[in-house]
């Protein structure tokens, strides 16, 4: 049987998704023979790869840099799915959103910091003007809000689409 | 925001309100009228916050009552008025026929600058000479004559940026 | 009260109702849930979140049941698709217009627009996000009010006007500029008239008020006990 290709994605977020996403437990060893994860902060790989069926989102889009991937990532998947709030509603990262990001960046690299090295600009991405859910950006399949959604919750999804069903989407899902 | 700093009423002040009150004593809705009349004696037409923690005492209304209704009609205003007003409609259909720009050349050439010009939906600014008071309303009512701006209690429609220029320096010829 | 006695349905049901009862209540009475926001229970109904619409038979529009009057035979639907695409749509309305942020909120677990997003099956919004800019009042010594995430249900101000006497708040400016004010847009610990009862907070569906020093998740609002109290009252009067 062919593998179902699984992505996931860290946004601007904290990795706490990602935690629950390796917390599924049992459930693990029943999907690892089914699937293959083909990118991700948890494999190797360096370019996300065409024809993915499933990716998995963590993290608002909140740079320059998350943008630009955000959307390559969509052409090259299948189900997009954004897993956990800020995905799904901007959550923590979003609430930087009333200051302007050169006031922010001033108050965080430079008042607040100890050792002034001032504002990084090499090798960081830049800011946008506010980090926002996914959908705003691009067409998401699936909402899954939670911080963290609850590992039962994203391995249900997988399951569902490797039975060939349609993940529900009236699940029973919480904010927060 | 406006704050309760500023000095209490005058005498002559208080024998006003309380005579405006006691007009109008028993009256369904009185305090529309109060609130009213009060404003108009003002050389400056506006509601101070010590006027309307006055009316608040002699009324027996709430403070949080008379606020609330002071704010929820446009006709009150909070902040002192210029001796000319030039009200800008801001309504859909003003808008589309560039209320916007009349707006902002109104400003421009009042020397108003053009700062949290995103959070239009209502504007009041006064000139440091206070000769002028720039403010937004959100529909006459006059739609037909779109675009609308009042200019000291008379209504011009199908105004240009010209037109508007030429109204401003007539009044100010006028009042030198 | 010797009202007369109506008899309504409602998803079908027959239930006993008295004249002059809204349809909210009759429903309750008769162990029916209709979810509901901006009512609570021993306080005067305004009909503003526009949660608890139903279909009336012969009435083309939805009615508020927490404000209309029970009609001998009339016949409630509580749930409808109608009326759930309505509630969802509401509840996104809500969720979009200020910051509600439930993984730091001190609601987060026992607030009644979060579990009423839950109960609709609301996973995301369709509107954009507004992100407004937002104070948080610190000034009370017991109490915070964080206007991020007040959905100006005016619970707080009926039951400061009407069970407390106070009239400590009221809503002002209007359209979405409209925000809660304690007094003529003072900080609520200048309040020379909040007598720190806390029975705003108690009644506040959301985190927006809450007790001083309560963190993430820990505010659990008694809002049962209001309403028993505006029942000894009116058991009183
Ligand atoms: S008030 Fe309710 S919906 Fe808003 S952030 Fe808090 S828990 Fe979430
Ligand atoms: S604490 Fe009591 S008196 Fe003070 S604002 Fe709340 S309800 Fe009113
Ligand atoms: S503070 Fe709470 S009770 Fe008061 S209007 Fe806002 S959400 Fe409603
Ligand atoms: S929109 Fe300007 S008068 Fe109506
Ligand atoms: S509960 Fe009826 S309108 Fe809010």
């Amino acid at each position: 049987m062919k593998k179902l290709k699984v992505a996931t994605v860290w946004l601007d977020g904290c990795s706490g998704c990602h935690m629950s996403l390796l917390d599924m437990d049992a459930a693990v060893i029943s999907l690892a023979s089914k699937i293959e994860l083909v990118y991700g902060p948890l494999v190797d790989a360096q370019d996300f790869p065409e024809g993915v069926d499933v990716t998995l989102v963590e993290g608002a889009v909140s740079s320059q840099d998350d943008l630009n991937k955000i959307q390559k990532i969509r052409q090259r998947t299948a189900i997009l799915v954004s897993m956990g709030d800020c995905a799904v509603t901007g959550n923590v990262p979003a609430m930087r959103n009333g200051i302007p990001v050169q006031r922010l960046l001033q108050r965080v690299y430079v008042e607040g910091a100890i050792e002034g090295k001032g504002v990084p600009t090499d090798g960081v991405p830049a800011l946008l003007k506010q980090a926002r859910p996914v959908r705003e950006f691009v067409k998401v399949d699936l909402c899954l809000p939670g911080c963290p959604p609850p590992a039962k919750t994203i391995s249900g999804v997988i399951a569902a689409v490797l039975d060939g069903r349609k993940p529900d989407t009236n699940l029973t899902v919480k904010f927060g | 925001m406006q704050t309760l700093e500023q000095p209490r009423l005058d005498i002559g002040e208080q024998a006003f309100v309380d005579q405006v009150i006691a007009d109008r004593k028993g009256r369904p809705g009185a305090l529309l009228g109060i609130l009213e009349a009060v404003q108009e004696h003002h050389p400056n037409k506006y509601l101070p916050m010590a006027t309307l923690d006055y009316i608040a005492s002699k009324t027996g209304v709430p403070l949080s009552r008379v606020f609330s209704v002071a704010t929820f009609y446009s006709l009150f205003n909070l902040k002192p008025q210029g001796d000319n007003t030039i009200c800008i409609c801001r309504g859909t259909a003003c808008h589309t026929r560039g209320s916007r720009n009349l707006l902002q050349s109104a400003r421009l050439s009042l020397g108003l600058g053009l700062d949290d010009i995103s959070e239009e939906d209502k504007i009041l600014l006064t000139t440091s000479d206070g000769k002028f008071t720039v403010r937004t309303v959100a529909c006459f009512g006059q739609c037909a004559l779109a675009p609308v701006v009042e200019v000291n209690q008379k209504i011009r429609g199908h105004v240009n940026e010209r037109t508007l220029q030429r109204e401003i320096e007539t009044i100010e010829r006028e009042s030198e | 009260m010797s009202q007369k006695k109506i008899s309504i349905r409602i998803d079908g049901a027959l239930v006993d109702a008295r004249e002059g009862q809204t349809i909210l209540q009759a429903a309750r009475e008769g162990g029916k849930t209709i979810p509901t926001l901006c009512d609570l229970d021993g306080i005067t109904p305004v009909g503003g979140c526009r949660i608890c619409m139903v279909e009336v038979e012969g009435i083309d529009r939805a009615l508020p049941a927490c404000t209309s009057p029970v009609q001998e035979g009339m016949s409630v639907k509580t749930t409808t698709p109608r009326l759930t695409q309505h509630r969802r749509l509401t509840v996104e309305l809500l969720l979009v217009e200020r910051n509600h942020i439930c993984a730091v909120c001190v609601s987060n677990g026992h607030c009644e627009l979060q579990t009423m997003a839950t109960n609709l099956g609301v996973s995301t919004v369709r509107l954009a996000y507004n992100f407004p800019k937002l104070e948080t009042d610190l000034s009370h010594p017991k109490y915070v009010l964080d206007h991020n995430r007040c959905i100006l249900c005016t619970r707080c101000v009926r039951v400061c006007a009407e069970l407390e006497g106070a009239h400590v708040w009221n809503l002002f400016s209007r359209g979405i500029n409209t925000r809660l004010t304690a007094d003529l847009n003072g900080k609520w610990g200048d309040s020379k008239g909040c007598t720190g009862c806390g029975k705003c907070v108690q009644a506040c569906p959301t985190g927006a008020l809450s007790e001083k020093g309560r963190a993430v998740e820990e505010m659990v609002k008694q809002n049962e006990r209001i309403s028993a109290l505006a029942q000894r009252r009116g058991a009183e009067a």
